[in-house]
């Protein structure tokens, strides 16, 4: 998830102009689950203070520091003394529907939820004899089942005892699946086939489950302020203070935060969101992509399914190529990312200087400096300079 | 799995570049040799890794404490051989195990193919000039004769030196060597089956070296820091580390690796096939192809590069060629054949104007004088050329 | 120095106590204690020697709060009645302190009059029977009440028995806290902590803060403040051995990357504004400070001919400053309490200050009007070697600066060269030297600051009495000890003094002393006159410096690992010296 997750966590990425989280703790709480506790680690100040106690979201939330990162089931064990009953665990990096985890909740516990995938190598495999899991396998190449482990699973606390005889695996880490393991053994632990199940494990993957947030999402532009001649169509939220001037023109469905200026004459199209304090300027045309919070498209710029992080700023005529001319997929460090069409990762604190060209597939650490007219392409660690 | 790297050799034949440091730690794409072995044991999901260290053990041990991985480091106290050093990680192993040598390139691949054959096994790979290694006979699958470095071999299977063992061997130890050990464990009746390694490389001769950075380039995932400039030309795989700067209008043709805090100057030519190190300085109009440069060097402007292996802290002042040429050298006490440009050992100092081909210079030897050429000679450490 | 450590959350506090003080061995320490507040009185386990045995059992106390302490005696023998806690006449405060009451013998007598019991022979316990005279219900304001009456240095942890909650205020001995979830943190520097948290805040002078497992409030003469909240992201990875078998040989092999990152950290633009033109310097320092101090003397004043005065920072206070000058303070901790003591002294003259160090938002930097940082990275050994390096890089690289960067060529070759004589085997050398009761260390012009800081790392961890001479000074006295008993070693290097330091040695060599020269390779009238010679390759001065400063580091080391010393932890010593 590099750049993206230099300055937060990777549950804290916006995703339609909310942190992935909070989305799920959405669909959960709407699942009829209100009290939650999180195991944060990594600059964890940054989830404590979006979500606070919870009440802005109908929830408890508590907290619960996993010491050091080692492993899912460590993760588990640190949340030990606070978990009294049956309980649910999730990934919080991942996207859920309600009606799934309201499905899971009537079954038994121990349960695991698991979705069919197209591309299950780069997952946890599960196989099942009828609907008990009978097998879990590592990530692996070779692909038998296309059933994959989506990291939600219904439990009681007699799980605890298990983990604690689990020893750490190869590398280093205590993990879930080793406990569940007994439960395998016995015969006991049921699976839950998903409906929906989208996972973030590149940053690319972000686009698509922005696309899918938006889908649901009703227009509100009732706090923003809307000029004369600017055309919309499909859904649009705008929040408090952003002024939408005249002559632009927004083929939904997007999201843009609270105090933006958008336009005059911008044009904004499929599934972007915008975040606050954002300036999408003059002749600037965004398709598909997230733009986070403080971050400037000025003048005359083309952004297509990218996504670019905060403080940014692209000087005038800076441009972002999202299609290869051979129309192949695009590859990132070496990684198919099975996209077509796919324009930059860029990180926060990036500028460009004017009429800078970007490749499809480009990814831009954080805190880089581009000189004006440059071509950037590849992979740029963070605070690289480009000089003239 | 277990898996013990021995990292305790010397690696004599490639001096004078194992002068300073072991041949494990020779930077192949900036990274040791066993750091390559290291990474490949990772990807193919080898945590509990134990190294056996001897010679220069100190470099050894501040490099993999670098590492961000709990490896467990032994000492071998004299350097008798192969299944000498295995032994001294005796109490550490807890199952089946891998034993691979720190100083040869395997791939993941091979690695994952030992692992998930039941033990014993050893890797071998089919080999043009076998003379430099243990030549294997394989019947049915199985190693049934095991020879030491034959005076003459046509190709053959060899040994990779990389073996998957049931515990009990670590127990059983009694030869100085490996290859001994496998024979005696024949002669016992085991069964030792043969796996074919996808990907395996040894560096014998310095001048190997200069092939086997090559193909380790080829996979670097390029990726960019630093300041460059933007009249910079940067085509195919290139890395720039963190701290370094590119002047204008050089052109870098992948692949090709810069370490970190490197300057390189204007109008210079790099790669293909090139890799420097950190803190090296390269003055402008320079070019260099094929070669394998280290840290703290510093080569003058004008200079011309090619198939040349530099060590650390060198200085070359300015318009030094280096090109391959073929010749004869004396190696091992006998002639050999061969063709490349120059291993150039720590500490070189060598001036203005100079012309090296096909030549091995000590670590600490001088070269001056203008116009001086050196061809198909070997220049012994400390050596003054006037 | 005394290390201090609190815990207030919601686990067993004992453990996490324990592995706190453990982490804080490396400041060097002869006893140690943890307390923990129960129902009513306290959990109390203190003792003398080393932490390591100690695992609290769960059933002894399952408190979630308390605080610890390693002791390193000053007032009173190391014995298990003098290893804080202390506690009040009554069972119910406890308190742990870090620093010295300077009043306290005054302040025991009022006390001992109005009938308090003291169990130990410590400064510090007058401060819980202080704090149960002035205690009201509150312990904050009881140490409000106290604190004033207190001169000298100090940080102070309390509990009272019953409570969650911990008072710490702080004076002239460092003390930062920990922010968690649930859960705070105090110690008297941040290794403790690390691993539970990576957010701090460091308390100024003069700080008292209440801390429970929630919340923390600062109050500063009564007036409650705010803090900023520091991040520092140090992972438990960048305090670890690797496989080497003591931190001390792996600091002396990170030296020459520790060099190269000094001198890259200071340019002509981040170069302290007062240092570019300032017409002569006064350095001050302690132990091996001192002796980068003297290095840097010898090589400004023969580079760029600005005069430059060493001090060792618990002799500047009787010194009277200069009229104008730029004080340059070093101190590795930063805590260094004559070091500090210095500054102050300076900064009261109106000089300008630069403080050298390696830790951020140590005192060191708060005391001083610029900073440049080492970037050695965390030094666990007792015997500062990386650090040094790292002092003598930014001091050199201050003198290349001043001289128009004549210099770079010089200074860009220094950390090859050090990793070359990083592998001179030494052996020879060691067996020679270990069973003597005394070693000279001669050297002439700036090689002689470097045998000071040689012998003094001989000293720290072999235990060898080793003692350095300016060659020329051997004649007038130290001499008469010469004798095949007592190994010389001599750095005789190419150069103004090669010659006088051979016929030094010749002296030497004619009554039968043994001598261990440091010499130029291929110098056969050097290796034909001294019993053994370690050569090092030719080089400029400031690269010997550097190479000559390695070799003896390691021939230190080894000598100590072959006498099976405790090397990281050397008896008697402590890593930063915060008492004067």
């Amino acid at each position: 998830m590099r750049p993206l997750t230099g300055s937060r966590p990777k549950v804290m990425i916006p995703v339609a102009s909310r942190p992935m989280m909070e989305h799920l703790i959405g669909v959960v709480r709407d699942a009829g689950i209100t009290t939650i506790a999180i195991v944060v680690g990594y600059h964890e100040d940054a989830v404590r203070n979006h979500f606070g106690n919870g009440s802005n979201l109908g929830v408890t939330i508590t907290y619960i520091r996993q010491k050091e990162q080692r492993g899912t089931g460590d993760a588990l064990l640190s949340a030990e003394s606070r978990i009294h009953d049956r309980f649910l665990l999730l990934n919080g990096d991942m996207l859920l529907k309600k009606e799934d985890i309201s499905a899971i909740l009537t079954g038994n516990a121990p349960c695991m939820a698991v979705y069919s995938s197209d591309h299950p190598g780069d997952y946890g495999l599960v196989t099942l004899s009828h609907t008990m899991i009978s097998s879990l396998a590592e990530k692996t190449k070779k692909s038998g089942s296309n059933l994959i482990n989506a990291g939600m699973y219904l439990l009681d606390p007699d799980i605890f005892p298990f983990l604690h005889t689990v020893g750490s695996s190869p590398r280093g880490e205590i993990e879930l699946t080793d406990a569940l393991e007994h439960y395998i053994k016995e015969g006991r632990l049921s699976s839950h086939q998903l409906s929906y199940w989208c996972d973030m494990g590149n940053p690319w993957d972000l686009l698509a489950a922005n696309e899918a947030m938006l889908a649901d999402c009703c227009t509100d532009t009732s706090n923003a302020v809307i000029e004369q001649g600017v055309t919309i169509s499909g859904s649009l939220i705008a929040g408090s203070g952003t002024v939408i001037h005249a002559g632009t023109y927004i083929e939904g469905n997007c999201i843009i935060g609270s105090n933006c200026r958008i336009g005059p004459h911008a044009y904004i199209r499929g599934s972007t969101s915008i975040g606050d304090f954002c300036h999408i300027g003059h002749a600037t045309e965004i398709k598909n992509s997230i733009i986070m919070n403080n971050t400037n498209v000025p003048h005359f710029s083309y952004v297509g399914d990218s996504i670019i992080g905060s403080n940014c700023n692209l000087g005038a005529g800076t441009k972002i190529a999202n299609l290869r001319h051979d129309k192949k997929t695009i590859h990132i460090g070496g990684t198919d990312t099975r996209l077509r069409k796919l324009g930059a990762i860029i990180g926060d604190n990036v500028l460009f200087g004017i009429n800078c060209s970007v490749n499809v597939g480009t990814v831009i650490g954080n805190g880089c400096l581009f000189a004006p007219h440059s071509y950037i392409d590849g992979m740029y660690e963070d605070n690289m300079s480009m000089r003239r | 799995m277990q898996a013990v790297i021995l990292a305790g050799g010397e690696g004599k034949r490639l001096r004078p570049l194992t002068h300073n440091r072991p041949k494990v730690l020779i930077p192949l794409a900036n990274k040791p040799i066993i750091g390559h072995v290291i990474q490949s044991l990772i990807q193919a999901g080898i945590r509990d890794i134990i190294i056996v260290v001897g010679y220069r053990q100190e470099q050894v041990i501040k490099y993999i404490s670098s590492l961000p991985l709990d490896i467990q480091v032994v000492f071998q106290d004299r350097p008798l051989g192969t299944a000498h050093a295995l032994s001294f990680a005796r109490e550490l192993i807890k199952g089946n195990f891998l034993v691979l040598p720190g100083d040869n390139y395997i791939d993941e691949d091979s690695v994952r193919a030992i692992m998930n054959t039941q033990p014993d096994a050893m890797l071998t790979k089919e080999h043009s000039d076998p003379s430099n290694f243990g030549v294997v006979t394989i019947h049915n699958g199985m190693i049934t004769h095991i020879v030491e470095k034959p005076a003459s071999a046509d190709r053959l299977s060899v040994s990779c030196g990389i073996y998957h063992f049931r515990r009990d061997v670590i127990h059983s130890i009694t030869k100085k060597t490996l290859t001994e050990e496998i024979t005696a464990l024949i002669d016992q009746k085991r069964e030792i089956k043969a796996i074919e390694a996808t990907n395996w490389q040894d560096a014998i001769y310095p001048w190997g070296l200069i092939t086997l950075n090559t193909t380790l380039l080829s996979g670097i995932q390029p990726r960019k820091g630093g300041t460059i400039s933007s009249s910079v030309i940067i085509e195919g795989p290139v890395i720039i580390g963190s701290g370094s700067r590119i002047g204008p209008f050089t052109h870098i043709t992948g692949p090709v690796i810069i370490g970190d805090n490197t300057d390189i100057g204007s109008h210079c030519s790099i790669g293909p096939g090139v890799s420097i190190g950190m803190r090296t300085t390269i003055d402008p109009y320079t070019s260099i192809q094929t070669s394998l440069i280290m840290n703290d060097c510093h080569i003058g402007s004008r200079s011309h590069l090619s198939s040349a292996v530099i060590g650390d802290g060198c200085t070359l002042h300015s318009a030094v060629i280096v090109s391959p040429l073929s010749g004869s050298l004396i190696i091992d006490e006998g002639p050999k054949i061969t063709s490349f440009g120059a291993i150039i050992g720590d500490s070189v100092f060598c001036g203005p104007d100079v012309t090296i081909q096909n030549s091995i210079i000590g670590t600490s030897a001088t070269i001056e004088g203008e116009r001086t050429n050196v061809r198909s000679r070997i220049i012994p450490d400390k050596g003054l050329v006037i | 120095m005394c290390g201090i450590v609190g815990y207030t959350g919601f686990k067993s506090a004992a453990p996490i106590l324990t592995d706190g003080l453990r982490k804080l061995e490396y400041r060097g320490y002869d006893s140690y204690g943890i307390v923990i507040p129960e129902r009513t009185g306290f959990f109390i386990h203190k003792a003398c020697g080393r932490i390591s045995g100690y695992i609290p059992s769960p059933e002894v106390s399952s408190g979630t709060c308390g605080i610890g302490h390693t002791r390193w005696a000053t007032h009173g023998d190391p014995s298990d009645e003098n290893a804080h806690p202390h506690t009040d006449c009554t069972n119910s405060i406890a308190i742990v302190h870090n620093g010295i009451i300077e009043n306290y013998s005054e302040l025991k007598r009022g006390l001992e009059k109005r009938g308090h019991v003291f169990r130990s022979e410590t400064d510090s316990e007058i401060i819980a029977h202080m704090l149960e005279e002035a205690y009201n219900g509150s312990l904050f304001s009881a140490m409000k009440q106290v604190i004033p009456y207190l001169t000298g240095s100090f940080a102070i942890l309390a509990v009272h028995a019953g409570d969650g909650e911990i008072v710490a205020a702080r004076f002239k001995s460092p003390l930062a806290l920990g922010i968690g979830d649930g859960e705070l943190f105090a110690g008297s520097d941040i290794t403790p902590m690390i691993g539970f948290t990576n957010r701090f805040i460091f308390l100024d002078d003069g700080d008292i803060a209440v801390i429970t497992p929630e919340t923390y409030v600062i109050y500063a003469d009564g007036i409650k403040v705010s803090r900023d909240i520091q991040q520092l992201d140090l992972s438990p990875d960048q305090v670890r051995k690797g496989g080497f078998p003591h931190f001390m040989l792996k600091e002396i092999y990170e030296g020459p990357d520790v060099f190269a990152d000094a001198i890259r950290s200071l340019t002509s633009e981040t170069l302290p504004e007062p240092i570019k033109d300032a017409g002569s310097f006064t350095v001050v320092g302690c132990g091996s400070s001192y002796h980068a101090g003297l290095i840097f003397k010898y090589l400004m004043e023969e580079a760029v001919a600005v005069p430059v005065r060493v001090e060792i920072g618990s002799e500047f206070k009787y010194a009277r400053t200069p009229l104008s000058e730029v004080i340059i303070g070093i101190s590795q901790s930063g805590e260094t309490a004559d070091t500090l003591a210095a500054l102050e002294k300076g900064r009261c003259h109106n000089h300008s200050t630069v403080a050298i160090t390696n830790v951020l938002n140590s005192s060191i930097t708060r005391m001083a009007e610029n900073t440049c940082f080492m970037h050695a990275g965390p030094e666990i050994s007792v015997a500062a070697t990386k650090s040094f390096i790292a002092q003598t890089g930014i001091l050199m690289q201050i003198i290349n600066i001043r001289s128009n960067e004549r210099y770079d060529e010089v200074l860009g070759r220094i950390s090859h060269l050090m990793q070359i004589v990083s592998l001179e085997p030494l052996t020879e050398a060691v067996n020679l030297c270990k069973d003597s009761l005394h070693i000279f260390f001669v050297g002439r012009g700036v090689m002689y600051p470097v045998m000071m800081e040689g012998a003094l790392k001989m000293k720290e961890i072999s235990y060898i009495h080793a003692e350095a001479y300016a060659a020329g000074e051997l004649k007038h006295g130290p001499f008469a000890l010469l004798g095949p008993e007592t190994p010389v070693i001599a750095v005789c290097l190419p150069g103004r003094t090669y010659h006088v330091m051979i016929s030094n040695i010749k002296e030497m060599k004619a009554r039968k002393t043994p001598v261990i020269a440091i010499g130029e390779e291929n110098d056969t009238e050097l290796s034909d006159i001294v019993d053994i010679m370690i050569p090092v390759p030719g080089a400029h001065l400031w690269q010997h410096v550097l190479q000559v400063t390695v070799l003896l580091q390691l021939f230190a080391y080894h000598t100590a690992a072959a006498l099976g010393r405790d090397i990281d932890k050397p008896r008697n010593l402590a890593k930063s010296v915060t008492v004067e």
